[in-house]
């Protein structure tokens, strides 16, 4: 979560301005999952309707893909990022995963 | 027709009409532009990962 915070601050002086802001008046942990969520969006590319690998759940491996809402996708990245040892909150999953089957050995 | 010559409102008349065409097309109130234009494919927004997720798992037949 400490990574999605660096990377969300990165996002804009805008968005550091509000995450310091939160800082100081909410809990760390909630401030972090914040930042998850903002960060996983914008890495992703997401859609307003689309949930973020967080809030992802493994029972909806069982859903369409074409399920607008992308409930599927965000299981199935939750389970890669889990198979890899990685937290659900990073906030560029893909290039977190790609990243562990680059540095796996073979 | 004046004397046997056009009347001098002829001219303004036509001009007039120019007038209305061009702005009529430029404005879109002639019905050719009430005919949508279907969109080119570089105004289609580029997939997010679940899109292209979707279309890979499509592809492969595991949808």
């Amino acid at each position: 979560m400490t990574r999605s915070l660096i990377a969300c601050r990165a996002e804009s002086p805008i968005r550091a301005r509000q995450i310091h802001d939160m800082l100081s008046t909410r809990p760390w942990e909630t401030v972090a999952k914040f930042a998850s969520y903002s960060a996983q969006i914008e890495s992703l590319g997401l859609s307003p309707w689309q949930n973020p690998p967080m809030y992802a759940r493994l029972p909806d491996l069982e859903k369409p893909f074409d399920d607008p809402r992308g409930e599927r996708q965000a299981a199935e990245i939750l389970k890669k990022l889990l198979a890899h040892g990685l937290s659900r909150y990073e906030p560029d999953p893909l290039a977190a995963i790609a990243m562990t089957i680059q540095r796996s050995p073979r | 027709m004046i004397d046997d010559r056009p009347s001098p409102w002829l001219q303004i008349w036509q001009a007039r009409m120019r007038a209305v065409t061009t702005l009529s097309r430029m404005l879109k109130f002639n019905p050719a532009a009430r005919q949508t234009t279907p969109a080119s494919e570089t105004d289609a927004p580029p997939l997010n990962a679940y899109e292209r997720m979707a279309l890979e798992a499509q592809r492969d037949g595991s949808n």
